[in-house]
Order: C-alpha cells, then structure tokens, then sequence
C-alpha cells in the first residue's frame, strides 16, 4: 500500500489535445498544438523539456499549469484531476511575470494574499525565501530597479512561497545573461534537491537541458508530439565541477543535437513538399 | 538646459510673479479706469471684502461640492462605459461615436437642453459637469484596459485568482490605473469649466454666479476678485490629482 503511494506520479497526463483557432472568425482554420500526449512525471523528478519553436511546449506547461484547458484528455495532480491551478503547482515565467507596481515582498506575498494566509505567517515564509534567493536586501525595491537576474530570483521566491512541490518553469533563464544563468541554475539545483521538487523545465537551450534535467523530453514539431524521452545519468550534485565534460553529459547533448536537427530538417522538406 | 533644482524653480516663480503684478499695477495706473483694469491693491481689497462678507466662503462650498458630486458620477458612469467598449466589441462600434460626438460638442451648447430636462436646480447642474467630465474619464477607462496585460493576468490566475471580476480589479485596472488617472485628471480640468458654464447659464450659484453678478454691475475688481479663487480652484484639483498620478506610476 505504502508503495501504491509513493508510486503515484506527481503529474500525470492522459491523451492531452489542444487544437488553436487561428483567427476569432467562427469557421477559422485550427491548428492541431499537442495530438494525443501521454506523459506522467515522479516525484522529485527534474524534467526539461526541449524542442523546436512551435512544438507546443509552452502550450503544454500551460496545460499542466491548468491556465488551458485541453480538447480531450486531462491532467491527474497526485491521482486527483485538476482542472483549475492550484497551490501544489507554482508556476515560474520567462518574462518573470512580476507586477511592476508591487515591490519585491509584496509580489513574493501575493500569492500567499490571494489564498488569504495570515498576514504574519505569510511574511516569513515570503522573507525566507527571499533570503533563499539572495534579495534580502531588496525586499521594498520595484522590479524595475532589478536586473533580469534578480527579477527571475523574485519570480523563483515567489513560487517557492507558496509552498507548491511541483515547479513549471518555462524557460525561466531564457532572458538572462551567460554568467548569471550559470549561477541560477546552480542556485535552482540546490534548493530542487534539499527540497525534493518535482521540477518540468522548458529551456531551448541544449547544455542547460541536460545539465539540469533527470531526464529530458524531446517534443517534435507539428503536431505536439513527444519525440523521446532521454534519461540523463550523471552524478548530483553537479555544480563545482566542469560537468560539460563527463562523458554522459556529451553523448546525452550529442544525441539531442543530433535529434533536434533531424526534425528541423524533416519539417523545412515537408514545407517545401 | 541644465535641469533646474526646486529652490531655483521657486525662485522663478517668485520673481515671475512680481513682475507680473508690477507690470500690473503701472499699467492699471496709466488706463486710470478700475472699470476697465482695476489694480492689483483694489483688487485685493475686493477680495478682503469677498472673504469677510463670507461671501466668497458660500459660492465656493457651492462651487466644491457640484465639482466633487459631479466628478464623482462621472468617474462612475466613466468607469462602467469605458470597461463595457474596452471589453466588448459591438459596445464599442455601438457607443463610441456618440461619446466622440459628445467629446467634440462644447458643453455650453447643451445647456437649453439640461434647462429642459433637469431644471435649473442642483441635478441640472452636476448634468453639466457629467456632460463635460465623463468622455475624458470613459476613453481612458477604454483604452486603458484594452491593452490587456495577458502575462500578468495569467501570473494572477495561477496564483490562485479567479473569475472576471477579481482579474479586473487585482491585474487589469490595476495595471491601467496610470492612464485612468491622466484621464481624471483630463476630466476635472473640464469639470471646472462645467461647474462654471451650469453656475453661469443655468442659474446664477456658486463661484460662477458670483463672477456673473458682479459683472453685470460692471465692478470689475470683484470680478477679478472671483476669478482668482476660481483658477486656484481648478489648479489645485489638478496638482493634486497629479501628485496622486505619480503615486501609482512605477517607473
């Protein structure tokens, strides 16, 4: 019994399709964004998800997130359906998605404010988390007075505020400088493991898939599919040491290029055809 | 231009004012007619004259409080106007045309109309200053919530916020309220000249009847005596609403 539940996934989702409009007109053309996903995901599993633009992955996350709704299929949260978002998922975004009238406790506090939490104990969860981050001495300053890195930082305190253990993250980093990213994922990858966080990631980019990832998904472009899933079998922790170079680290990243390629290519014949 | 620090800018202002009421007064001496430009020093004992009669105290409580009922309304019918054709289509191409109709058409030509249907009263006159105030606040309300802040409403409702009402006023009205407020800012620069055109054209009342009445008597330095509290009046309801401005900008 103890094992039925320990073996329930964090997320699991069941023959998800999603269909767009390409225009308001009634009898507009649609586009098919995800045909028939099937994917479950553990608990403390670390997912990144890579692909080529329009391959439906940020349609996916969303879907995960509950902020769409799928044509058929659903989203199962610990075995529970989920048609709403909820406190167990915290979503972190690429364009940091701070309230650029609230300054950096209270957009940490917000989602703590919206589910009413006592105004004392959502304090200090929201001030530790912002010393997790680093930003303590930011707490009254407005994002504008931020760098990217910082305003991501926010945007990670406030999703860990809300206590959620699933992460959907999409491509947090993408909006970030070289250095500053490095450090971040290192920072990401402590606080996913000292808290046990099931973690979906999506990034485009290739190193950081792999570094980061358990395993990785690899969707195709049109329509929505999941190409492969790669499992990545390197030792934790991997920050302190230069993991570009392990052997797993480059076959992984090797095949995934390789695989990327192909399907841009497939799809430009296919245009042309 | 080198940018000007406070204490410079207020000593500008100072001296521009001196000069201002200088030239003034000589060129009040040379006319030599108090009908025609009275001087500053007549028009200050005028005004004494206004402020201890009590006078000036009753038209302007008068003057304040059609300004403030009517501004109130008018950010009302504004708010729900202006939401209902940001929000909706066919309320926009149904409605827009009559409040860029309304915009365009001087307040002062309505008012035989408000005469007729409202009365000379009190409710014809904040008619008036909703005639003259509302367009401004209802195209801000409009245009600033049709650029709708989509990441920041989908942060909100992950987060845990639902339904159309909680998004519009925690995200969406939230994120517009700097535009609203150039548009109440808009709107009570017009208020003012409402409030004057309904104590003037309507019935005589507030500071407006008093400019009216001292006018017909032709004592110009009360007339200007009037003015003056009047300008203030319009100024500083401005400012302040422009101080309120910056308050809710954030960059």
């Amino acid at each position: 019994m103890k094992d039925a539940i320990l073996d329930t996934p964090a997320i699991e989702l069941r023959g998800i399709r999603k269909t767009f409009k390409l225009s308001e007109e009634k009898n507009a053309k649609t586009v098919l964004a995800l045909d028939g996903v099937d994917l479950s995901f553990r608990k403390g599993e670390f997912t990144t998800i890579i692909g080529p633009s329009g391959c439906g992955k940020t349609t996916l996350l969303r879907i995960i997130a509950s902020l769409a709704l799928p044509d058929e299929g659903e989203v199962l949260v610990d075995g529970q359906v989920v048609t709403e978002p909820g406190i167990r998922r915290a979503m972190v975004f690429q364009n940091f998605g701070l309230f650029p009238w609230k300054t950096v406790i209270d957009n940490v506090l917000f989602p703590l404010a919206v589910r009413n939490f006592p105004a004392d104990e959502a304090r200090e969860k929201a001030m530790r988390h912002i010393k997790q981050v680093g930003l303590e001495k930011f707490v009254d300053a407005y994002p504008h007075q931020l760098s990217g890195g910082m305003q991501q930082r926010v945007g990670l305190a406030r999703a860990l505020s809300t206590g959620a253990d699933i992460l959907l993250m999409d491509e947090p980093f993408g909006a970030i400088d070289a250095q500053t990213r490095e450090l971040m994922q290192e920072e990401l990858m402590r606080i996913c493991q000292e808290e046990k966080k099931t973690v979906i990631f999506i990034t485009h980019d290739l190193d950081e898939a792999v570094m980061l990832a358990d395993r990785v998904l690899l969707m195709s472009r049109g329509p929505g599919k999941v190409r492969e899933l790669i499992p990545v079998d390197l030792p934790r922790p991997r920050f302190g040491y230069d993991i570009r170079a392990h052997k797993s680290f480059i076959e992984v990243r090797g095949h995934l290029w390789h695989e990327l390629r192909n399907d841009l290519i497939e799809q430009n014949e296919q245009e042309r055809s | 231009m080198r940018t000007r620090s406070k204490k410079e800018i207020r000593r500008d202002q100072i001296v521009g004012v001196a000069v201002f009421l200088t030239v003034w007064e000589i060129s009040a001496w040379f006319v030599g007619s108090k009908l025609v430009l009275p001087s500053v020093s007549q028009i200050a004992v005028a005004f004494w004259d206004l402020l201890i009669s009590g006078e000036l105290i009753l038209a302007l409580s008068e003057s304040i409080s059609l300004l403030i009922v009517g501004l109130a309304i008018s950010t009302v019918i504004g708010f729900i106007l202006g939401a209902l054709v940001a929000r909706s289509r066919t309320a926009y191409w149904m409605l827009n045309p009559y409040f860029s109709a309304l915009f365009a058409t001087p307040t002062i030509a309505l008012v035989p109309l408000v005469l007729v249907w409202f009365g000379f009263g009190f409710p014809g006159r904040v008619i008036v200053v909703i005639l003259a105030a509302v367009v401004p606040i209802m195209f801000s309300v409009a245009s600033g919530l049709r650029d709708d802040p989509k990441d920041l409403v989908d942060v909100a409702r992950s987060f845990g916020v639902k339904g159309e009402l909680a998004l519009l006023f925690r995200v969406r009205v939230r994120a517009a309220l700097p535009v609203l407020m150039a548009g109440l800012r808009l709107a009570a620069g017009r208020g003012v000249v409402g409030m004057a055109v309904a104590e003037t054209y309507l019935r005589l009342g507030g500071i407006g009847g008093l400019i009216k009445s001292y006018g017909s008597m032709f004592q110009t330095d009360y007339v200007f005596a009037a003015i003056l509290p009047l300008s203030l009046l319009g100024i500083t309801l401005v400012s302040l609403i422009g101080r309120l401005e910056r308050r809710f900008q954030w960059s």
